[in-house]
Parts: C-alpha cells; structure tokens; sequence
C-alpha cells in the first residue's frame, strides 16, 4: 500500500506524523518503507535521527534516482538510526522494519521529465514487492513531487496497486481552507488528478484528513487557566468542526486527530513508549493518536466508507 | 598510470598470471509480480528480452526459462581488498531467469584478466570476449575477489557494480505489461553476490566457501576451480540463491507473519498466504544434485553447514500445522 502524505503549508507536523505512523506500523510487525519526496529540504533523515541522512545524502537519495538515474539508497533505521526507539526495532521477531529512501543534501524542486513517471512507478513497484506499506511524504503545497505522483499512479502499471492520501493540517480557520483548496481547489489534487488520467470517484475515495496539534480541551487543562478562555476556545471549536464539515472535510473523511504535544513543537522526533511511562516527556494521548492512525491506514472499512 | 608503476606492483605482488582469471558475480531473487503464476509460452515471452534471441528453456524438474545473456559494456573502479584500486574495462553478461513462472532471478557475471594494458582499447577489441573485462596493472586475484566480496561497502558509484545489472534485468522483466503487476506475497529480494578464481594449475575439485553478511539477505560465495568449471559454478550460484530465497522468504514473510498474527483477527488473509505458500513455493524446493557430480558434491558440502532441506522441511510442516489451525478457526467462525 502506498499512502501519500501531503500538506498545503509547511510546519503542520506532516513529516513529523508520518514518521511516527511509520514506526508504529513496523512495531506491529510491517515492513515499512519512508520516501523523503520533499526534495527542497528533505528532513525524514533527522526525525529518524538518522546521521547519515540528517539533510539527505550526497548523490545517492531519491533526488539522485530521478534526475541523473542512480540507485536509491534504502537505510533501514534499525541499523543506522541513532535514536534508541527506531534501533531496538529488529530486537523482537514480532518486529517489522522500517527503511528510510532519503533524499539529497543538495537536491531542490526540479520540473518533470518525459520519463519520470515511469521510472517512479517502477520505484513504487519494487517497493510494493517487498514492503507492506510506502509512505511517500510529500513536500509542502503544490510541487513537482505532487504532479510526478499523481501522474505515476494513473499509469497501467499502477492499477492493481492499493494507494491512499493524507492531507495533513493544523487546526484553524486558514489552515482548514488551505487545505480544502489543495484537494479541491480548482488547481488541486482531484483536478490535478483528473487531467492525468485518473478515475474520480477513486481518486475522490482515498482523500482524508489529519488534523495536527489539535488542543483537546478536555485534556490540555493547565493552557486554558480562565473561564472565558475555555468558553471561546469551546465555541471557536465549534465553529471550525462546522466548517470542516461544510468544507467536505467532516467526520467520514478524518483519518486522525493529533493532540498537541510540547515535546513535538521543539523536536520532531519519533516518541516511543519510553518517552511516556517512563521518561514522562510526552503524552500517551499523542502516542495513542499516531496508533489509531496507522490502525485506520490498514482499516479497508473507512477507506470504503465515503 | 604509467607503464613502471604496473611492473612494481607485478614485482611486488609476484602473482597473477595472465591465465588465472577471477570471475565476480551477483543473483538477485524476488517473487515475479503477478497474480498467478505465468504459464510457459507467457513465460518464455516474458524471458525474450532480445528480440530473435533464443530462449532457454527446460521443463523437468522444474520449469526453469532463461533469457538470452544482454551485454553491457563497463569501464570502472575496481576495489581491491589490501592495495588500492584498479581498473577494469570490457563486458558484463546478464541474465533473467524465471522459475515454474513464479520466481524471478537477475544474474550477472563478469571474468576479469589481467592482461597489463595501461591504455583502454576499442571497443570492437573488448566486444570479442563477451562477457569478460581487462584489469590494468597485475592486481593479485585474491585481492581482487576480496575487494568485491567486502561486505562493508557496497559497489556504487564509479565502482563495478553488478547489484545495478542485475536488479536491471529484474526492473525490466517486472516492468512488462504482461504482468499485472499485483504482488500475492511481500518478500525481500535476496542477493547472492560470489566470487570465483579459476586457474588452469589447480589439481584438486573446486572448492566453495559460504558466508552469510550482517546485511539482512545478502550472502557471499567463493570459490577456487579450473576455467572449466565456470558454468558450474554460475549455475550453483544461481541455485543457491533461489533456495536461499525461498527458505528465507518461507521463514520471514509466511512463518514468522502467520505466527505473530496468529492471536489476531486476520484470518482470511493468512490462509490466503499459507496456501500460497504451500502451492506455489514448496514445489520450488529441488536442490539441483541432479545436474553433475560436481554440483551434488558442493550441495552436500552446503547442506552439511547450513541444514537448508531439513530447516525448509521443518518450515513446510509448520506452515500446513498453521494452515490447519487458521482454517478450523475460520470455519468455526
């Protein structure tokens, strides 16, 4: 399966989310593979706390693999991560494993050429020869990455394989807009999409949404000290649920919701369990967040239900 | 380089006869991305990669289509295990293989000479020895053998790199639209990289060596033997490295999933994958002692340190106990 991660605007923890789903899945045991296609500034490599590819590698990332066709090199975390969570992956044969396709150092957008496409749909087969799920995050807002996968997944190669979307996005008025305009906008994912050859109801049926540092008001009581504090925040919730739900973006389309979590506006990072019980750093409604998330990934009854 | 340097090292190294000569070589195996497995006239499609080019075929004891061998020029590094480096210019041969329609193999394999040249020739002058490459300078063969079999550091870049060629082969097999491209079952694709120095004045039977690396499904080969025994050699690696595969992808991606899973609610699809497991790869299991004498001495010889047929036996077994667990379970259900 493939799921591509997308956000209209930066910083909404899309990269951050994905890397943690992606630990979660090969904890339960799948073979997970992360594709770094921000090209402009790939990170994955430092949430997976992986030194080699903290901001990509010299001339053997995926940049490489499409502009001047080299090899793709795969990190698989267990080996190479320095965070204690990702090299303890491997430990147990209930274990998956988690590889990471970083990015180049130097890499930049770059336009797509005539065969592009092929060469990437050839990139996602052989991954989905060997790995249960792809994760390919996507660079912020409309880009080249963006095209090159819609075009890729409307090719015949690409008909019998599963793939999904996450549209990741912050909590407010203008990020619920923004990213109402990036699937269905008039230059958005589905009319994007459409030109290239896809099928609209499924392309239209594997869009959903993640909501990012949401604050659960029921849980985060120590921000909210005052009572009109906590009665504007409720109504203003309020207000933004009806326009997600206007905006087509309500329930049946929710893939997750994020809390807020401090440990993950100062470092994105991936937070196992040991960050919760026993370090105390981190929120076990985050972690438990990142777990219904990668439950819903796999759930062939949500992705039907629309 | 200059001509002095070579005759140092040749001094130095007091080896490397013209007529010892060390082929390097690679097998990947992975499952053929189809649905079903291929029947032989699809097959032997499938494995005509050169149009007009004859393809191999035999049928017993299990169905086994090889592709004509595609030629690919180089002209590279080559790492040397203890003194520095080299290079090599001249031909790699590759080849797919398919197995009873199923399993996929890329295999490619080079025979490297050292002939002293300093200068590159023609092409048309390396493109009369399909398949074979010239060394500069007098490399020790050991050395040579050693610097590819290094596990450290994979072959990229500017070095020998038959990992490309032969996933190539595979990439252009996997892309055919013949195929329809769904996968029935996840598995790594394994590799089998090996290294062979073949002399004329080697008396004894070849001799082969087996080591395992810390990477997850890459093992190496090495072996010692007369030129003559090359195409023995190749296909004892190719071989191999389907069992190998099997027994890993047997062990990784059926026993170990059913047995994790076993507690879960996923039933319906781990009987899918145990009966694939059972009707399409257990048959697959057919050691190649059939082939010559050589070839059932070298198997023993594996069979005795690695205990492959009785751990695959062991396996089919507790893939059919698993089967029958999961299947009462879903009828009760």
């Amino acid at each position: 399966m493939l799921v591509f991660a997308a956000s209209d605007k930066g910083g909404t923890g899309r990269s951050v989310t994905s890397c943690n789903v992606a630990y979660r899945l090969a904890l339960r045991g799948e073979a997970v593979a992360y594709l770094d296609f921000d090209f402009g500034s790939p990170t994955a490599g430092a949430v997976l706390d992986i030194p080699k590819a903290e901001r990509g590698v010299d001339g053997s990332g995926l940049h490489s693999y499409f502009t001047r066709h080299t090899d793709a090199v795969e990190l698989d975390a267990a080996l190479h991560s320095d965070s204690d969570a990702l090299r303890d992956l491997g430990r147990y044969p209930s274990h998956g494993r988690l590889t990471l396709l970083p990015g180049d150092r130097d890499g930049g957008e770059f336009p797509i050429s005539a065969d592009m496409p092929a060469r990437c749909a050839q990139l996602f087969l052989k991954l989905d020869r060997e790995f249960d799920v792809c994760v390919v995050d996507l660079s912020a807002g409309r880009s080249y990455a963006t095209d090159l996968v819609l075009e890729t997944t409307a090719r015949p190669e690409l008909a019998n394989a599963s793939w999904r979307w996450l549209v990741f996005h912050r909590w407010s008025a203008q990020h619920i807009v923004a990213a109402h305009g990036l699937v269905f906008g008039d230059k958005g994912l589905l009319a994007t999409g459409l030109r290239r050859g896809h099928d609209r109801t499924r392309l239209d049926a594997a869009m959903r949404f993640v909501r990012t540092a949401v604050v659960d008001l029921g849980v985060d009581r120590g921000a909210v000290e005052r009572a009109p504090q906590a009665a504007w925040l409720r109504s203003y919730d309020q207000r933004l649920r009806e326009s997600a739900d206007r905006l087509r973006m309500g329930r049946s389309r929710l893939a997750g919701v994020i809390p807020y979590d401090p440990i993950l506006q100062w470092s994105e990072r991936v937070i196992d369990d040991a960050d919760v019980s026993r370090l105390k750093i981190a929120n076990q409604a985050t972690v438990q967040a990142f777990e219904d998330l990668a439950t819903r990934l796999s759930d062939q009854r949500f992705w039907e239900g629309l | 380089m200059s001509a002095p340097t070579h005759s140092r090292a040749a001094a130095a190294t007091g080896a490397g006869t013209a007529a010892t000569a060390v082929v390097l070589g690679e097998v990947r195996t992975c499952l053929l991305q189809n649905r079903d497995p291929l029947a032989t006239p699809a097959t032997v499609a499938l494995m005509r990669l050169t149009p007009g080019a004859p393809v191999s075929h035999v049928e017993r004891p299990v169905r086994r289509v090889v592709s004509a061998d595609q030629i690919c020029g180089i002209d590279c590094g080559l790492r040397l295990a203890r003194r520095g480096r080299s290079r090599a210019v001249g031909t790699v041969l590759s080849h797919a293989i398919t197995t009873s329609g199923r399993v996929l193999q890329g295999s490619a394999q080079v025979t490297l000479t050292a002939v002293g040249a300093a200068e590159r020739q023609a092409w048309r002058h390396y493109l009369r020895r399909p398949g074979t490459a010239e060394i500069m300078g007098w490399p020790h063969p050991a050395d040579v053998a050693d610097g590819f079999l290094d596990a450290a550091v994979p072959a990229r870049g500017l070095d020998l790199d038959l990992a490309s060629i032969s996933d190539r082969v595979i990439e252009a097999v996997q892309a055919d639209p013949m195929l329809d491209h769904s996968t029935p079952l996840r598995a790594r694709t394994s590799v089998v990289r090996w290294a062979a120095i073949l002399d004329p004045g080697h008396d004894d039977a070849a001799v082969m060596h087996l080591t395992k690396s810390v990477a997850p499904g890459l093992h190496f080969l090495r072996f010692q033997g007369r030129p003559a025994d090359l195409a023995m050699l190749d296909r004892f690696c190719e071989e191999f490295a389907r069992h190998e595969w099997l027994l890993n992808t047997m062990q990784e991606a059926v026993l170990d999933r059913a047995e994790r899973d076993l507690a879960r609610d996923l039933l319906r699809e781990h009987l899918d994958k145990l009966g694939f497991a059972l009707n399409q790869l257990v048959p697959l299991w057919m050691p190649p002692t059939h082939l010559s004498p050589q070839m059932k001495t070298f198997w023993t010889a594996l069979e005795d340190q690695t205990r492959y047929s009785r751990i695959f036996e062991r396996h089919t077994t507790r893939v059919r106990d698993l089967r029958d667990q999961f299947g009462l379970r879903s009828r009760r259900n």
